[in-house]
């Protein structure tokens, strides 16, 4: 996944982002935040990139 | 302001009629807006007290008809014409029939505009009042000999250009002699083409010199100042891009270029603003050319002299004295100017024109945006592809370069490709951080420039039509908010279908729609909508590879359209004079 981000992140927050994305390209990108179906909780999800399990809140929504 | 001036007609569109406009709404003056069939929605039509149809797109059957126009001025009660610049804004025709209708000219007279517009003839006035000029002949050149003893004369590399030509139209440049008969005859081709007039004569080319030009203001008294430098340096095309004041030359060289520009200026009796354009070369200046109207560029003098120029060239038009002299005038910080066009830098800056489906400014401090676009404006293929002047202000260069970065970060057009990205880098590029940058600097930059180095679409934009790819989405991580443009997604995460397998977003058009279409091997396609000027192939007609076989003009540049690959020309699809749309064929090659 390449991407590009409007402002600077933290490794664990961008972590976060590609989750989310991910999940959201899934089960499809909805126009209201929404957060991703159970089966994409972010526990125990790595990245090779990131030593840290992803953990706290998020959501994604295209805007209108 | 005199009683003289009540009701103004504004002869020209875009973002100058606005700009004339708003400073008659400040002095009171009533508002005629004209406009062609391509522009009814236009801002300065909307703006206007009053609006006018001229006729069809085509500016020559409007923005160009001079007898329309006056009769319109007549018609609509005007007593006042502005040119803006472009069009008629340099026609002394044009200048004399609105006198001789009883209206007046806000510009110079007639008899200035003749003489600066004959590059011949303002060469030898420049001359007679001791003005430097580049080495090179007064006289119309007439045959490819004259042009090679002028070449051995003035030395290489030389410059052929139209007598009546400008803005880089009909400007050729030979490095060697080998180059002159084609330099020659394409001069004079551009010349004819663009000026009716085939005429070109010759001078020194010099190699990325600093293209510094000074802002004069005369009234019909005798009164001359001038409002400062600019350097106008970063031009494409000869088409300025990037101008900013004031200009880092030493004391010296501008203490004599601003004697010499008023000299200039008081030799030819010169009463209203114009521009006296020279080229700097080490410590010495050469005159290029007078511009005898309202610049584009003259917004970042009046940032810095707090001078309103429009206002300043109504009173003087009509007949007021300047009322301050030279010591009155001070210049106070630094201030930058770019121009935002429909145009796409990462092809070659092909001309775009389109729809602008997103549109949202810059502000705060020092910013100042003169634009005639919005959200749901068209920028038509008939006219230039500018849409807005994004100029700031700021006590130091540098501030005023940070300050433009970050403007140019907040401007967001959509629907259109812009020059918006180009800008921003060529900010940053290393000799304009420290303004040692030239008239070749900006080809060199466009050279080497690609969308992967800088070229990104910024973030806030949407996603491209009928591509997946580039979609922007919210993201909250812990309640902060990020925007995520996708720019790549890895296999089988497709948008377009969610993980159940229903469609999860609208469908997206098929990319087609947008009018990409590559060749097919045979056909030799116009990139760009336009009108056929050249065309150099006929049927059963052998072509080679590079060989350039039409010309189209499309947004006032000339575009050649070259064979992709060697062959006989099996059909051609289109005459001389006329329209061909984007991607449509020129020729097929057996």
């Amino acid at each position: 996944m390449k991407l590009a981000l409007d402002r600077a992140t933290t490794c664990e927050e961008l972590a976060a982002i590609v989750v989310a994305l991910d999940a959201v390209l899934r089960s499809g990108i909805p126009d209201e935040p929404r957060q991703a179906p159970s089966r994409w909780r972010l526990e125990g999800r790595r990245f090779d990139a990131f030593d840290e399990p992803v953990r706290g809140r998020w959501q994604a929504w295209q805007p209108r | 302001m005199a009683a003289a001036l009540k009701r103004l007609l504004v002869a020209n569109r875009g973002e100058i009629a606005l700009r004339v406009m708003r400073t008659a709404r400040e002095l009171g003056l009533e508002t005629v807006a004209v406009y062609s069939e391509a522009d009814r929605d236009a801002l300065h039509v909307r703006y206007a007290d009053e609006a006018y149809l001229l006729g069809p797109a085509a500016p020559a059957q409007s923005y160009l008809d001079i007898e329309k126009l006056i009769d319109t001025a007549l018609r609509a009660g005007a007593d006042a014409v502005h040119p803006g610049y472009g069009f008629l804004a340099e026609n002394a025709h044009f200048a004399r029939a609105v006198g001789e209708a009883g209206l007046i000219w806000i510009g110079p007279h007639a008899g200035a505009i003749e003489t600066m517009g004959d590059k011949v003839r303002a060469r030898k006035a420049m001359i007679a009042a001791g003005v430097p000029v580049v080495p090179g002949g007064t006289e119309p050149l007439g045959s490819v000999a004259e042009a090679l003893e002028a070449a051995r004369e003035f030395g290489l590399p030389l410059a052929l250009k139209a007598s009546g030509g400008g803005g880089g139209k009909g400007l050729k440049v030979a490095r060697s002699l080998d180059e002159v008969e084609g330099a020659f005859s394409t001069a004079q081709r551009e010349a004819q083409a663009y000026f009716k007039n085939p005429s070109v004569y010759a001078e020194r080319y010099l190699e990325n010199p600093k293209h510094v030009e000074l802002q004069i203001l005369a009234d019909k008294h005798g009164n001359v100042v001038h409002v400062g430098e600019r350097d106008c340096s970063l031009q494409r095309r000869h088409q300025k891009l990037y101008e900013e004041t004031p200009v880092l030359l030493a004391d010296d060289v501008l203490g004599r270029l601003r004697e010499a520009g008023i000299r200039a200026a008081k030799a030819i009796a010169y009463d209203s603003v114009g521009t006296i354009e020279t080229l700097v070369s080490g410590g010495d200046f050469f005159f290029l050319e007078m511009n005898t109207r309202i610049q584009v560029e003259h917004t970042i003098s009046e940032m810095t002299s707090g001078l309103d120029l429009i206002r300043e060239q109504l009173r003087v038009a009509a007949g007021e004295r300047l009322g301050f002299v030279q010591c009155d005038l001070s210049f106070r910080g630094h201030a930058i100017e770019v121009r935002v066009n429909a145009e796409d830098p990462a092809q070659n800056f092909r001309p775009a024109p389109g729809k602008i489906d997103r549109y949202r400014e810059p502000g705060g401090l020092g910013v100042r945006v003169d634009a005639a676009a919005a959200l749901g404006s068209v920028i038509p293929p008939d006219y230039d592809s500018m849409i807005a002047k994004l100029i700031v202000w700021a006590p130091t260069r540098d501030q005023a370069r940070a300050r433009l970065r970050r403007a140019i970060d907040e401007y967001e057009i959509g629907g259109v490709p812009t020059t918006l990205p180009f800008l921003r880098s060529l900010n940053d590029f290393e000799p304009v951080a420290a303004g040692t940058y030239g008239t070749a600097s900006l080809e060199t930059f466009a050279a080497v420039w690609g969308p992967s180095n800088g070229a990104e679409p910024a973030l806030g934009e949407p996603p491209e039509p009928g591509t997946a790819p580039g979609e922007v989405l919210r993201v909250e991580v812990n309640d902060k908010l990020f925007f995520v443009r996708l720019i790549d997604r890895p296999k089988g995460l497709d948008a377009s279908r969610g993980g159940d397998g229903r469609p999860a977003v609208a469908p997206k058009p098929p990319a087609l729609a947008r009018g990409r279409r590559a060749a097919t091997g045979n056909d030799i396609l116009s990139p760009m909508h336009g009108v056929v000027v050249e065309l150099d192939a006929g049927e059963g007609t052998e072509v080679g590879e590079g060989q350039v076989v039409a010309v189209i003009e499309a947004m006032k540049m000339m575009n050649e359209i070259r064979a992709h690959r060697a062959g006989r020309v099996a059909k051609v699809h289109v005459r001389k004079g006329a329209q061909v749309e984007a991607h449509g064929p020129i020729l097929t090659l057996e």
